[in-house]
């Protein structure tokens, strides 16, 4: 299983039930690095891809992207805790915002860090942020850049 | 009788025109809006600080504007300082239209309420402090919302700590959100003072995203005006070091090496290399170092701080 999350420099996901931020151009990037793969996403996420109707990779939309994705297919994450499908996952795709946003629920990147390996890091620039960083964790070591 | 007509017109004239001049005056006048009287919340409401928490839900994060007080057109507005010169509440329609284009210039010169006391600055600094000085001026309305700089009823004296930590991930929250959607986003900091104290207790900072009814941005805070490991007095802005304070009981975690993912060669994160390592390139990995040999095996140690030999 894949997974792609957008999140704060600290890993700040939520605050009172909502994203912590959102930019244009990290969802058309989203589309266009995972073009030609299924990704899920749920319909809390479908607004952020509106804009990009039209657009003949558009992700699908359900209810449970985690427990519907297969093998090598994507899940896009903004409101669930990703630490129970861990040891599932093949590739973390995140978009860091470079910033700090308050929190209820966040990623724990420091463990992310630790137990997958970076083979990508690009930085972006946003509609709303000066500096996204996209960074491609995947499980296997021997993975090229 | 000629001379006293014409002095006649001529009062008449300038009657005229002071009345004219009076009344465009008034026109520029920033009219009070219905949010600018404040939220109405009851101040003993308000938790005291425990923990280490920078700032706390309020009012279930539910905002407390009135029907009227939502609008769709930007506007800002920030209250007369009281008879001590402190701030009031400061209240916005975030828009685009509203927000600055160009970065923050020049350093701020006013001097809010409880940035001195009797002609002496409390503006200490302490090692622990990021940047040593305990205090900042804070604006009430972001630089990023607004653009409004150097305006004394938009500044009070905070602390590093609300400054950073309290205040400003929520105006990171409402300009992303503004500038990605183009809708707008009511906004009211309100500076809490106890009694006729000169530094404020905290502020009360409320957001609520207009045209989609608060489904984007909603949110009702308590940012302490604290500084861990300072005691301040808030009648004066004195303060002092704690000494019952432990420096490291702040979380924070720090890298175990500085990858450079260009060269493949990783770094202890005080040696030089690292430090000058240009940020396209730069990875910070926070993990045990004996995983590190199983993630990162083609890497090599900086011959200079010798990472493996620490």
């Amino acid at each position: 299983m894949n997974i792609v999350m957008c999140v704060g420099d600290s890993g700040e996901m939520l605050f009172n039930g909502r994203r912590v931020s959102r930019d244009e151009v990290a969802c058309g990037d989203i589309l266009k690095q995972l073009k030609g793969e299924r990704l899920y996403i749920k319909p809390y996420s479908q607004k952020l891809f509106a804009p990009f109707e039209g657009n003949a990779n558009l992700p699908t939309v359900c209810e449970d992207p985690l427990g519907t994705a297969s093998d090598g297919e994507w899940c896009f994450i903004e409101d669930e805790d990703i630490m129970p499908y861990f040891d599932k996952i093949e590739k973390l795709l995140i978009y860091n915002w470079n910033l700090n946003y308050p929190y209820d629920m966040r990623l724990d990147l420091d463990y992310v860090r630790g137990k997958l390996r970076l083979s990508e890091m690009k930085k972006l620039v946003g509609k709303a942020h000066d500096k996204i960083t996209r960074e491609l964790y995947r499980k296997d070591y021997r993975s090229k850049i | 009788m000629k001379r006293t007509s014409a002095f006649l017109r001529l009062s008449a004239l300038a009657v005229c025109l002071i009345l004219i001049i009076s009344q465009l005056g008034s026109c520029f006048e920033p009219e009070k809006p219905s949010a600018g009287n404040g939220p109405s919340v009851d101040e003993g409401e308000l938790p005291d600080h425990s923990g280490g928490a920078a700032y706390v839900a309020v009012n279930g994060n539910i905002p407390y504007f009135e029907a009227d007080d939502i609008v769709y057109e930007s506007y800002e507005y920030y209250s007369e300082l009281d008879g001590l010169g402190r701030c009031g509440v400061a209240v916005a329609c975030i828009g685009t239209d509203i927000m600055p284009t160009e970065d923050r210039e020049g350093s701020l010169t006013v001097t809010p309420s409880g940035w001195e006391y009797k002609g002496k600055s409390n503006n200490n600094t302490y090692s622990f402090v990021d940047g040593g000085f305990i205090y900042n001026r804070c604006h009430l309305i972001g630089y990023q919302l607004t653009g409004e700089n150097s305006n004394e009823k938009n500044l009070i004296t905070g602390t590093r700590y609300l400054n950073m930590k309290g205040m400003l991930p929520f105006e990171n929250l409402v300009k992303a959100f503004v500038v990605d959607t183009e809708m707008h986003v009511m906004y009211r900091v309100t500076p809490i003072f106890e009694g006729n104290d000169y530094v404020a207790k905290g502020v009360l900072m409320e957001g609520y995203s207009v045209e989609d009814d608060g489904e984007g941005i909603c949110f009702c805070i308590f940012a302490y005006n604290i500084q861990p490991g300072v005691i301040i007095d808030y009648y004066t802005g004195e303060n002092k070091a704690d000494p019952e304070y432990n420096e490291g009981s702040e979380e924070t975690v720090s890298a175990v090496y500085v990858l450079n993912i260009s060269t493949k060669k990783y770094h202890l994160p005080t040696c030089t290399y690292a430090k000058s390592m240009s940020s396209d390139n730069r990875f910070n990995y926070t993990g045990e170092p004996e995983d590190f040999k199983t993630l990162y095996p083609d890497y090599l140690p900086c011959g200079s701080c010798n990472p493996d030999q620490k």
